[in-house]
């Protein structure tokens, strides 16, 4: 019998990184195992013990535990562990004990050895995504960990037909009309070049480019007719071809107008601005269009592009950070021309006024539409009698409007249509004063959203005064950071993945990881503490992180760890919502274990261990467990 | 005195057409078995032997039927454990060609074609290879009835006599493991694959010898910690050893 009939041979080749292996090296891997068995509690790799192999769990599970007895992984079916110590040359630092009775193949480390060398796959999967070696992880991720490519930026330029792409209608003048005419025409419908006919024939193109280099520079006259002026060597694209074939057409003929034909009619100018659009500015694109919206139909309208946009930034291959940053822009956008729109509704406000928001949208790491998350400071001559109708219709109408547009109420009703969250300055500032020297739950939660605060409208220096006081109460209550630490250690990393004590039930009876709560979350809360620690003034996590490293609260690995957990924690969930919306479902935080690659699933683990440990490091540092 | 002696020569005489690799193997085994070489008392000695400290084999056997009188071995999967583990690379599997062609409906068990079995050894050169591969060692087996039964019927045909046979059946382990945790026992739930199952072990293919051989040899390793013992040490006894004299 050949050992491919056996059913561990089967199962072998479904582990990755096995599966990538040509037949040949299967069958001599397979033939190189060892079946052992461990029994419930006991201990399979021993700190300082010498191990030799590389194990695969084929049923039962285990745990990774650090030095002080915590435990920082846990492993199960097709799971690989030992590379660690073999890398080390055998020296076990951390245990490793069967939780379950466990069945365990294991390879020789020569073996384990030689495929490193010889495989880059295998290397790479062994060696992708390490702690405190940090190479250009980031682009590794981005390569070889997630499903959509960025293959794709390249091919969907190929794919996209020009007659999608076109904004300008084509605006037909006749030859003999006059240039001044042509500019009084191109100023009213805002296109940036004309067709020229005879007899409802198309002779050429005018384009405005012509007019400073034919008319003003020639000194031409202003009644001469356009006939004069127009290129005659008219060049079209069929509406049949491919965006990248408009763009070669241009760059070899050095032309930024393109007139589109289908059978012989002209369907439309393509121009040079239409290809960059598409290319990579689609949310700046949206952006302008949003701040040009005049009403809220138009606001709303603009809102339902924000998914196709999420979807196209993920598929050209963008990082978490940028795309999160511009959906957050969106939204921000969405935001100020909503408060606009109000001021001209309600007319100029009677008291300066800084509209605040707080969240993901603050922090720049918006994703999908979330819930809203915002508040007024008023000047502190604020008169309630005299002004707060006009605050309070203001606030109604912005958040309604938010509402409308898909940033639905806040649950917690932490909108500026609350009057608690619609105050002047001096009674933020008590606020403040209040949460941080008399920490309680209640306080510590809204200590979590109001530590992450943007200004995006207003007086800008309300915020930044408020902020300033924040920092001061701070350094003499540092007391708030022992409970601000303890609150961060509430969501913990699944140690394990996958099995049924990590998934959680959501909706239906279907389980899944909250990539949000689980996974982001705990990143997010432990940059807050370190930043705070600091006095640091940065909310974006990233930046956050690198705050705290410049002011030696963090180490450079660590540093580096987290930065890289972060982008990989938020990309793989901006490719699961990116995913949905394209299925037409709507997002949300939560993945099924099926949607991810052996190596994402790995991947995943390594970024849950790397959580793990610096929670640990910041409890043992803010003795937090002793308060919790 | 002649006649005594003749006798035990007649008893110890064995089939005078065998290979001589065959003969070879046949007496090895004899002088390594371990419950009958060197001295006295060896059974005892044996039993009180450690599981840990014992060289055992798993085996299992696929055959044209269950008919003991005329169905003949066709298969059989051999998987060593040594020190509690086992090696991929000693498990083995043989095809033996039977005298009588296959029925169809046993086809469908085994999964070993006409064209499989005529490329597979005689029946002697079969239990040769068993007589290699086993000697010296302690046999393990799931219901061992059949697995004992083909090949004392294939040895009375060939060597002209029974051979001796040491053997830890999983089944009756598991028999001693529900009596001891007060599990109600049924003959259902004694099927290796019911038992894999209820351990927690992968499910594997039945019906392949080596498959098989494997499921049994991971079971005796799941059952060492489910027995309830005192001391770390497991003696074979404990495993409810049986010594078949030739």
């Amino acid at each position: 019998m050949e050992i491919e009939n056996l059913e561990i041979f089967q199962y072998l080749t479904n582990c990755e990184p096995i599966s990538q292996l040509d037949s040949k090296t299967q069958k001599k891997l397979a033939l190189s195992i060892e079946i052992v068995y461990f029994k419930r509690g006991s201990i399979i790799l021993q700190p300082g013990s010498i191990n030799q192999w590389l194990y695969i769990i084929r049923s039962g599970a285990v745990e990774r535990t650090q030095t002080d007895g915590s435990i920082v992984a846990q492993f199960a079916e097709k799971d690989i562990f030992g590379q660690a110590s073999l890398k080390r040359g055998g020296t076990v630092e951390r245990k490793i004990q069967a939780i379950e009775d466990t069945l365990l193949y294991r390879f020789p480390k020569e073996i384990f050895f030689e495929l490193i060398q010889t495989n880059s796959y295998v290397k790479f999967y062994f060696e992708g995504f390490q702690t405190n070696e940090q190479t250009d992880n980031q682009s590794n991720h981005q390569s070889n960990a997630v499903t959509l490519d960025s293959h794709v930026q390249s091919a969907d330029f190929n794919r996209t037909q020009v007659k999608t792409l076109i904004h300008e209608k084509a605006q037909t003048v006749d030859h003999k009309i006059s240039v001044a005419e042509c500019a009084r025409i191109m100023q009213t419908t805002g296109s940036t070049s004309l067709l020229i006919t005879q007899n409802e024939k198309v002779l050429g193109i005018v384009t405005d480019r012509a007019f400073c280099t034919k008319v003003v520079a020639q000194g031409l006259s202003h009644e001469s007719p356009v006939g004069l002026i127009m290129s005659d060597n008219l060049l079209t694209i069929d509406a049949q071809n491919s965006a990248s074939e408009a763009l070669l057409t241009m760059a070899r003929h050095n032309i930024r107008h393109l007139p589109v034909t289908s059978h012989n009619d002209i369907l439309g100018v393509l121009t040079a601005t239409d290809l960059i659009h598409r290319q990579s500015n689609n949310p700046i694109y949206l952006i302008n269009e949003i701040h040009k919206a005049k009403t809220l139909e138009q606001l709303v309208r603009h809102s339902r592009q924000i998914p196709k946009a999420l979807i196209q930034m993920v598929k050209n291959g963008h990082n978490a950070k940028d795309t999160s940053y511009s959906i957050s822009s969106i939204g921000r956008a969405i935001n100020q021309r909503l408060i606009k729109l109000a001021e001209e509704k309600f007319g100029p406000p009677p008291v300066k006024y800084a509209w605040i928001i707080a969240g993901s949208l603050a922090r720049n790491e918006q994703t999908i539409h979330t819930d809203q998350d915002n508040g007024l400071i008023l000047d502190d001559c604020y008169d309630e009698d005299k002004h707060g109708k006009y605050f309070r219709q203001l606030a109604h109408f912005v958040c309604d409007g938010l509402n409308d547009c898909g940033y639905i109420y806040c649950p917690g009703d932490v909108m500026a249509t609350n009057k608690k969250w619609r105050q002047p300055l001096s009674q933020w500032k008590s606020y403040f004063q209040q949460w941080i020297v008399k920490p309680e739950p209640k306080a510590l939660m809204y200590a979590s959203i109001f530590f992450d605060l943007r200004c995006i409208y207003g007086e800008t220096s309300f915020l930044m005064a408020l902020n300033k006081q924040v920092n001061q109460l701070i350094a003499s209550n540092k007391k708030m950071l022992n409970y601000m630490a303890s609150n961060a250690l509430h969501n913990t990393p699944p140690l394990g993945l996958f099995r049924s004590f990590v998934l959680e039930k959501h909706g239906s009876e279907e389980k899944a990881l909250n990539m949000k709560k689980r996974g982001v979350v705990p990143i997010t809360d432990l940059a807050r503490v370190y930043a705070l620690s600091c006095e640091a003034s940065p909310i974006n996590t990233q930046e956050r992180l690198q705050t705290a490293f410049d002011n030696n609260a963090l180490s450079q690995s660590g540093l580096m760890d987290l930065c890289d957990a972060f982008e990989f924690l938020s990309f793989i969930r901006l490719c699961h919502q990116a995913k949905q919306v394209e299925k037409g479902v709507d997002a949300n935080n939560y993945l099924l274990p099926e949607e991810l690659s052996s190596l994402e699933r790995r991947h995943l683990k390594d970024t849950f261990e790397i959580i793990r440990t610096y929670q640990k490091a910041l409890e043992s540092r803010y003795q937090a467990s002793l308060i919790a | 005195m002649n006649l005594f002696f003749k006798k035990i020569r007649n008893r110890n005489k064995i089939n005078e057409n065998l290979s001589a690799t065959t003969r070879s193997n046949y007496e090895q085994y004899l002088a390594s078995h371990p419950a009958t070489c060197n001295a006295n008392n060896h059974e005892e000695k044996l039993s009180e032997k450690e599981l840990g400290d014992t060289p055992l084999i798993a085996v299992d056997f696929e055959t044209t039927g269950l008919n003991e009188t005329y169905d003949e071995i066709i298969s059989m999967g051999f998987c060593p454990i040594v020190d509690n583990k086992i090696r991929l690379a000693d498990c083995l599997h043989i095809v033996i060609k039977p005298e009588q062609a296959l029925s169809s409906e046993n086809v469908a068990i085994h999964g070993l074609t006409d064209d499989q079995v005529n490329a597979g050894l005689s029946p002697e050169l079969g239990l040769s290879k068993f007589l290699e591969l086993t000697k010296g060692k302690v046999i393990v087996a799931h219901y061992h009835q059949i697995e004992r039964t083909f090949i004392q019927n294939l040895a009375k045909k060939i060597l002209g006599r029974p051979i001796p046979l040491s053997i830890i059946d999983t089944f009756e382990v598991a028999k001693t493991i529900k009596r001891q945790n007060q599990q109600p026992i049924t003959s259902n739930s004694l099927r290796l694959f019911n038992l894999r199952n209820e351990i927690g072990l992968p499910h594997y293919k039945a019906h392949n010898a080596l498959e098989d051989a494997i499921s049994t040899a991971e079971l005796l390793l799941a059952q060492q910690a489910l027995l309830d013992l005192p001391n770390e040490k497991i003696f074979l006894k404990q495993l409810g050893l049986i010594n078949y004299k030739k």
